[in-house]
């Protein structure tokens, strides 16, 4: 277990580690960690990097390890499944249309303590709303980007 | 428990519950099912994102292999010529064809060719006006070919202009607002276009630097160098083109534009590609803004002295992979080898001593740990760290280094605690969607303004999943050409620890 997290955590540091010197930026963080299935906030990812920055700005794999492996063991962060989240669209969805708006979605994902940018929206929105309508079926966007996160 | 699945367990309990619950949500409910949402959202990017950086490192990879083998192959052709070529007295072979000296006097030849009547392309004469540099760009935009009588003639009229020029030129903010800064090309001819139609064309008000390589990889190579020289030609004070690790006829053998030019220009390709190599390493290496911002393709080394460069004989340095010593006696086969090396000694001490700082120019990377090591990756020039660009700077006063010869996927990036710039302008480099392309302006504040862009060739905007997809396949698709090019290697390699022949390891 600990021996498989341990090479699961070093695989993820290495494809930014692009000196081959064991050290990262401290702007590829966020990235190394969600890519371990774990998924902090912003405000969480920030307490995860204040634990284990250097002052250069960089991060070494020596530091985060430990603190890595803790994270894993102890599942914090764990994933959403599939089911939640479309338990939590279904919440949003009001009148239980089955769709929502994109302006209706935008406008919640404009709130909330870490609102998503205008870069972030727009991303979202591309791949959520259908070619030729303003409706996001979130059943089928749900299914679509589980599907897309396991291949 | 994560966060995720606390905030979660709510919409859960209230869903099983009553209807009405679930039909009013209350605004604390839906907050969290909205926030719940962007957590996985923003965990679905950073996976994409990761798939991303696994595909830019699967090419990048691959681009420096290649350098990495070029620099091999030519360290064996100059051991070829070196020993070999004195042996080899029946006529000129292959290689000393294709390194023929330069300075021979074939300036006048392009005199020679005549245009004929029924040519439809751009008629240009020197000196140069507005309205041919504006012919050739729609010329080029029409996919027109400029004949090889004219384009002998641009490259002639800029070797005579190069001639004149400093190893290091000086331009200032003072007589124009704003002086536009642009990275790699690599004969992307749509990126120029792109830039000069958000930018305008180069002119006195405009003004412009190219920061090398800009032909090789790109299927347009031709048309840029052309077009920048004809820009060079018509505002020589306001145009100017540092010369990048491209810029270098034996990359060019590797890296597409020595096939571009002999697919275009059948009869007189040799003839062209012979001016190119002097009017490439005719070019200036480094650009100084307002005494106080430097420009240079690669960057420097813990070696890097500006005065040297400066002293330097730089169209000497013909190739950073071949070293400069040879000499057309030295090809001339006929002649017995161990008459002219004698009387290459001297001339030899000084091409050695100059190629070393133009490579560590042409050919470096930043770093962001201390020191300067060999840059082993691309097997050519260093690594620098933020020291070394602290301590070069702080010696002339300088305030900041612009450099490019890397692709950035927002076609710039900044390092070294904001003294370094990293600029590149061709985008979707690697792949369709991989990166943007950027330019730098810089006013008289010299605070550096970034433009990005990119050049889509599909009306529709591919969401990231789809774009990371693309080059996906194609990142594997070259790792399966490179494994299929080396399969007997490989199948020797694997065979060596396969000792009862299983089939298996």
């Amino acid at each position: 277990m600990r021996s498989a997290d341990h090479r699961r955590i070093n695989d993820a540091f290495q494809v930014f580690d692009h000196d081959l010197n064991n050290t990262v930026d401290v702007r590829e963080m966020g990235a190394i960690v969600r890519s371990l299935g774990c998924f902090p906030t912003e405000a969480e990812l920030l307490d995860i990097i204040d634990e284990v920055e250097e002052p250069t700005g960089f991060i070494c794999f020596e530091r985060f390890l430990p603190t890595m492996s803790k994270i894993l063991m102890e599942h914090k962060f764990s994933p959403i499944p599939e089911d939640m989240l479309l338990m939590a669209f279904e919440v949003l969805d009001q009148q239980k249309k089955g769709y929502l708006e994109s302006d209706e979605l935008t406008n919640y994902m404009r709130h909330g303590d870490e609102p998503f940018s205008q870069q972030e929206i727009e991303e979202m929105m591309s791949s959520a709303v259908g070619p030729d309508s303003n409706a996001v079926h979130y059943k089928d966007f749900v299914n679509k980007m589980v599907l897309d996160g396991q291949t | 428990m994560g966060c995720g699945t606390s905030i979660a367990t709510e919409p859960q309990s209230k869903a099983a519950g009553t209807d009405e619950a679930a039909r009013n949500p209350s605004p604390a409910l839906t907050m969290k099912a909205a926030i719940l949402i962007q957590g996985w959202y923003r965990r679905y990017m950073a996976r994409l994102e990761m798939r991303r950086r696994y595909t830019w490192n699967i090419f990048q990879s691959i681009e420096y292999a290649g350098e990495q083998d070029q620099l091999q192959l030519s360290g064996f052709f100059s051991f070829m010529l070196d020993n070999f070529t004195h042996l080899n007295s029946s006529g000129p072979d292959l290689i000393s064809q294709l390194l023929v000296d330069p300075w021979l006097g074939r300036d006048t030849c392009h005199q020679l060719i005549p245009v004929a009547e029924s040519y439809s392309g751009p008629r240009i004469s020197f000196p140069l006006s507005v309205s041919h540099t504006d012919a050739l760009l729609t010329a080029f935009k029409e996919h027109q070919i400029l004949h090889a009588s004219y384009a002998l003639q641009l490259l002639w009229e800029t070797k005579k202009l190069l001639k004149q020029m400093p190893n290091i030129v000086h331009m200032s903010t003072s007589y124009a607002k704003e002086i536009t800064i642009c990275g790699d090309l690599h004969g992307h001819l749509d990126d120029l276009l792109l830039i000069f139609y958000k930018n305008g064309l180069p002119s006195a008000d405009t003004p412009y630097v190219f920061n090398g390589d800009f032909v090789d990889r790109g299927k347009q190579s031709m048309e840029v160098v052309l077009l920048l020289f004809a820009y060079l030609l018509l505002y020589p004070n306001h145009m100017h083109l540092n010369r990048g690790n491209h810029e270098d006829h034996i990359m060019n053998l590797r890296y597409g534009f020595t096939k571009e030019v002999m697919q275009k220009y059948k009869t007189h390709g040799r003839e062209l590609l012979q001016l190119f190599q002097d009017v490439f390493s005719l070019l200036p290496v480094a650009t100084v803004i307002d005494s106080k911002v430097l420009v240079v393709h690669g960057g420097i080394s813990d070696q890097t002295d500006l005065d040297f460069l400066n002293s330097i004989e730089r169209h000497k340095v013909k190739s950073a992979l071949r070293l400069p010593r040879h000499s057309v006696q030295q090809l001339d086969v006929s002649r017995p080898y161990k008459q002219t090396t004698s009387s290459l000694r001297s001339a030899d001490s000084h091409c050695h001593r100059w190629l070393r700082p133009i490579v560590d120019v042409l050919w470096s990377d930043p770093k962001p740990q201390e020191g300067c090591s060999p840059n082993t990756f691309r097997g050519g020039g260093c690594y620098y760290g933020p020291d070394v660009t602290r301590r070069l700077l702080l010696h002339h006063g300088y305030q900041l280094l612009i450099r490019s010869h890397e692709c950035k996927q927002e076609g710039y990036e900044i390092c070294h605690g904001g003294h370094v710039i990293t600029i590149f302008s061709a985008s979707n480099y690697y792949e369709e969607g991989s990166n943007r392309g950027a330019y730098v302006k810089l006013g008289p504040d010299l605070v550096p303004r970034f433009y990005q862009y990119q050049v889509s060739r599909t009306t529709r905007k591919l969401t990231l999943t789809q774009r990371v997809r693309v080059a996906e396949g194609s990142a594997l698709r070259a790792l399966q050409e490179k494994l299929f090019s080396h399969r007997s290697e490989l199948l020797t390699g694997f065979l060596q620890h396969d000792h009862n022949n299983t089939g298996s390891l």
